[in-house]
């Protein structure tokens, strides 16, 4: 005898009390948009090259770098661009740090450092650079024990199975296809994109950002995030 | 745009870049600079109508000093690389102090968000049905998070519950009265230190709690048997509703002349 299907999923009180908490980040950030921002023309789409093997700077997996600053775009937050670089051969593959203090989606995780900039991992939205694309000098390192815990992370995040860890604080679910982090997710792809993937691209071809879930319930294929697979439609059947 | 027009120099850029900080610098540099941030930090906050920290800092310094803290990530010059993309961001710009004073302006704004987000009262209780943003069609917060039991698992919910019925009839016969009482109290939200149950059960207290605790024990065994492969989560959830399921028959039966809620008239 079997019991009936259901699908108990983890969501709760606390999912949705940070989900208010990363809401009203975001509403701050739109509130103060184009505050500051700079005129698209302001700056020129020129590299700067830095010669890096002369002066010694050498990339080493957990080093905490800054992308080198592009021109600004229409509907893209400026600001500095940190990365984690979890791989330097063959090439340099880097997880990006979110802008925002809480997880957004659970593709998203609590580095558990302390500086503002450094508070959020975005799985979801890692990339292959060139060395180019980095400001010379790193800006943290992270240890060996959590370099190796945040590769595991990387490599569930690219199998597509469940990225879970003990004590690790991911974002909440995203289910409703209204949901405003969408927008913020295109956002974040965008200013990767910019960065990454421009017209004077110094990478090979960039492929899409790889990603994708994380907790499914029994009955019912993982039906959290997936961030650059567009929004879900009401009322299909995920499953097939 | 002219240099003239901003309110720092190059000079003074460079100079904070060569001192570390603002206060390290010559004065008439580290003046400019602190009443620049002072300037878009009182920018940013105006822009924020509702929702300001409890206590606006208008001192000319705090501005600067809150971008130079929010910014760093280390005290020493490593943790503030995020001048190197300042000036990287200038450097490859036509314009240099605007773009520097632009770029000033963006890590301000980061560093004001966060600062409204730590000291503005966070919000005590949020209504789940309110439309997020204030908009009539905004979803609202339990439509973006559901609960543990999406909407169409009603169907399934049903059938849990007739299931949870068919072992309660089982095993009803099983129990004894202290147990069947004790069950159908806790199932009112009533104490078993009661001494009107006392007086139904013809049991002591402790006698209750001890028969309530073994009604449960074999309850969760016996389940836990029937279905050997099932997650603890639907177990426990199974647990819950054939109690349920116990409480209702038990009502009538323990009081049949009060329609099966008259513990206080019976005893």
């Amino acid at each position: 005898m079997t019991l009936p299907g259901y699908n108990l999923r983890k969501t709760g009180p606390a999912d949705r009390a940070r989900l208010d908490a990363w809401l009203n980040e975001r509403a701050l950030d739109l509130a103060l948009r184009d505050e500051g921002d700079a005129d698209p023309t302001l700056v020129r789409r020129r590299s700067i090259r830095y010669d890096t093997p002369e002066t010694g700077d050498r990339t080493r997996p957990g080093d905490v770098r800054i992308l080198t600053p592009v021109a600004p775009a229409s509907g893209i937050p400026g600001g500095p661009v940190y990365v984690l670089l979890v791989e330097t051969e063959p090439g340099l593959r880097a997880v990006p740090f979110g802008r925002y203090a809480t997880p957004a989606v659970p593709g998203e995780a609590a580095s558990g450092l302390r500086a503002p900039p450094l508070r959020v991992l975005c799985f979801w939205n890692i990339r292959d650079l060139a060395p180019e694309h980095l400001l010379p000098g790193r800006v943290a390192e992270v240890s060996p024990a959590g370099l190796a815990r945040i590769r595991a992370m990387v490599d569930a995040v690219r199998r597509g199975s469940v990225v879970s860890g003990r004590g690790t604080r991911f974002g909440p679910p995203l289910v409703h296809p209204a949901d405003p982090r969408y927008a913020y997710l295109d956002e974040e792809r965008r200013r990767l994109d910019a960065h990454v993937a421009g017209p004077e691209s110094l990478a090979s071809p960039q492929t899409p950002p790889p990603l994708r879930l994380m907790e499914g319930g029994r009955t019912r294929r993982a039906d959290w995030l997936m961030a650059a697979e567009g929004r879900p439609g009401y009322g299909r059947d995920e499953d097939g | 745009m002219a240099e003239t027009q901003t309110l720092t120099t190059e000079a003074a850029w460079r100079d904070w870049l060569n001192a570390c900080a603002a206060d390290l610098c010559a004065p008439e540099h580290g003046a400019a600079l602190k009443r620049f941030g002072a300037f878009r930090y009182r920018v940013s906050l105006a822009r924020l109508r509702n929702v300001r920290p409890t206590d606006p800092l208008s001192d000319a310094a705090h501005g600067w000093h809150l971008l130079e803290a929010h910014a760093a990530t280390g005290r020493t010059r490593r943790g503030k690389r995020y001048k190197d993309w300042l000036f990287a961001r200038a450097d490859a710009a036509a314009n240099w102090i605007q773009a520097m004073e632009s770029g000033a302006s963006l890590l301000l704004r980061d560093a004001v968000r966060e600062q409204v987000r730590l000291e503005a009262c966070p919000r005590f209780m949020v209504s789940l049905h309110a439309p997020l943003g204030g908009g009539g069609d905004a979803p609202s917060l339990e439509e973006l998070l559901p609960g543990r039991v999406a909407p169409e698992d009603e169907i399934a919910e049903r059938e849990w519950r007739e299931l949870a019925r068919a072992h309660a009839a089982e095993w009803t016969e099983d129990l004894d009265r202290p147990a069947r009482v004790a069950i159908w109290a806790r199932g009112e939200g009533l104490s078993l230190n009661d001494p009107r149950l006392t007086r139904v059960a013809a049991a002591t207290p402790s006698r209750l709690y001890k028969a309530h605790r073994s009604a449960v024990s074999r309850l969760a065994s016996r389940v836990q048997r029937r279905y050997p492969d099932e997650s603890p989560a639907a177990l426990v959830h199974l647990v819950r509703l054939i109690l349920d399921a116990y409480h209702d028959r038990l009502g009538p039966e323990l009081f049949p002349q009060s329609g099966g809620s008259g513990c206080i008239e019976e005893a």
